[in-house]
């Protein structure tokens, strides 16, 4: 569309338009009063195109971010739960224990190394970290849990070595599916159990190792 | 008025702009009939019209009657300034850099072409300063200013055409006219009633309608070429 600058601004030019509209234009420095421009009016739809991309973009973005990947487990008191990104969305101790550690670790939105850590270093300043450390690596592709898992120990051996406490550390990966049917056992087994020991200054309590799998093995027997 | 004295009027027009405006308003049929024997795709019809009433008023002003008609030479200069502003449009992203060094006869002609096209811009920017900054002065002894005028345009492409009407009742009538300038007054009742558009929208758009009846009426044939003529319309202006 052409039109005319009949008046020059320090921030817009007016613009005569040869549909008789009168409209302004970011002033340039070139600009005088008389001269012929020619403007392009974006399209409405053009617009709304790139308003609906970028919600699009937004909305997947806050979807993929808030979507759970992953869960890690760590000696069997409390579940990291990571995004895509490897961000901790989601952190839950079994008995309800979610507030009290959210506020002790301090682990949302960090990544799953620095909260692994955290955790470890959490659970040695409350005498909880004894000679073993048990961690399930759950994640939908067992090819991500491998590597999650490898990156687990290796900050394990580092956690070690900055603490002065060796430690051996028993992973367990499996798909998410087989992690919810785990913890479901769990939960039952720990409803009909006598409380035990928990590593996290609370008044929950956590089942140990051998309810665990003396858990599972009724859940079986059960089943069967 | 058309063909019969035509070089007479080209003449009167060289030293009147009244007259250009008045050339140019009676040979608009004569323009549009120019523009679609050679319109291009990339270029609208406002456009087109636009630059066709500019190229018009450089016929006018360049004319010379021994080398032929005035209406076949003016048709050539819209065809080849149209034709221009469409390679124009499509060598804007792509400047064309020559390679050569050597100075050839076809070079100084291009170089020659160029300087004139340049110069006619600059011509064409200067006639289109000196009608906005005149056009000012009538708007300030009115009390608005481009601005305003900004502020009070119809957005919607039906209420320019609506303004438009109510312009064009004025102008119909000489004496409305006369008294509208005369008390520096927009006779509303008596347009609404010519042009069956209510007082209310009237009022609304007065500022515009007002500015649209000094440049019609006033001698500003170029700030003319870019009002809508409401293309293959009867009631065009």
């Amino acid at each position: 569309m052409k039109g005319v600058i009949v008046e020059v601004g320090a921030q817009k030019t007016i613009v005569l338009f040869n549909n008789g509209k009168l409209g302004t234009i970011p002033t340039r420095s070139h600009f005088q009063v008389g001269a012929v421009v020619s403007h392009t009016k974006k399209s409405h739809i053009s617009r709304w195109v790139s308003v609906a991309a970028a919600m699009l973009f937004v909305t997947g973005s806050v979807t993929a971010y808030a979507w759970p990947v992953g869960t890690v487990e760590v000696s069997e008191s409390v579940a990291l739960t990571y995004n895509c990104f490897k961000r901790v969305i989601g952190v839950s101790g079994c008995h309800g224990t979610t507030a009290p550690l959210n506020d002790a670790l301090d682990v949302q939105h960090h990544s799953i190394e620095t909260a692994y850590q955290r955790t470890l270093v959490h659970m040695d300043k409350t005498g909880a970290l004894g000679d073993t450390v048990s961690i399930i690596v759950a994640q939908d592709s067992l090819a991500g849990a491998s590597d999650m898992e490898s990156k687990l120990l290796s900050l394990s051996g580092d956690v070690s070595n900055t603490l002065n406490q060796p430690f051996a550390v028993h992973t367990q990966v499996c798909t998410r599916a087989k992690y919810a049917n785990m913890s479901e056992i769990q939960t039952s087994n720990e409803l009909a159990t006598p409380a035990a020991q928990l590593p996290f200054a609370t008044s929950t309590t956590l089942p140990t190792q051998s309810n665990h799998q003396k858990c599972q093995h009724h859940a079986q027997q059960g089943h069967q | 008025m058309l063909t019969d004295d035509i070089g007479a009027l080209v003449q009167m027009a060289k030293q009147d702009n009244k007259a250009l405006d008045a050339l140019i308003d009676a040979y608009l049929p004569f323009i549009k009939d120019a523009i679609a024997r050679i319109t291009f795709k990339m270029q609208s019809q406002d456009d087109c019209l636009t630059i066709a009433m500019l190229a018009f008023a450089q016929s006018v002003r360049t004319y010379d009657p021994e080398r032929g008609t005035f209406l076949a030479y003016a048709r050539t200069v819209i065809a080849s300034r149209l034709t221009d502003e469409a390679r124009k449009e499509i060598r804007i992203h792509t400047p064309l850099v020559p390679l050569t060094t050597t100075i050839e006869e076809g070079d100084i002609q291009w170089e020659t072409q160029s300087a004139i096209r340049a110069y006619q811009a600059q011509d064409e920017q200067c006639n289109l300063q000196y009608d906005i900054e005149a056009l000012n002065i009538q708007f300030d002894a009115w009390g608005f200013d481009w601005q305003k005028l900004l502020k009070r345009c119809p957005k919607q492409d039906r209420s320019r055409r609506i303004c438009h009407t109510v312009a064009k009742a004025c102008l119909e009538q000489k004496e409305l006219q006369a008294q509208m300038l005369l008390r520096r007054q927009l006779p509303m009742r008596d347009l609404s009633e010519l042009s069956h558009v209510p007082i209310k929208t009237i009022e609304k758009y007065r500022v515009y309608i007002v500015a649209i009846i000094l440049i019609k009426q006033g001698d500003y044939p170029y700030i003319h070429t870019f009002l809508p003529q409401f293309w293959g319309e009867e009631g065009s202006l």
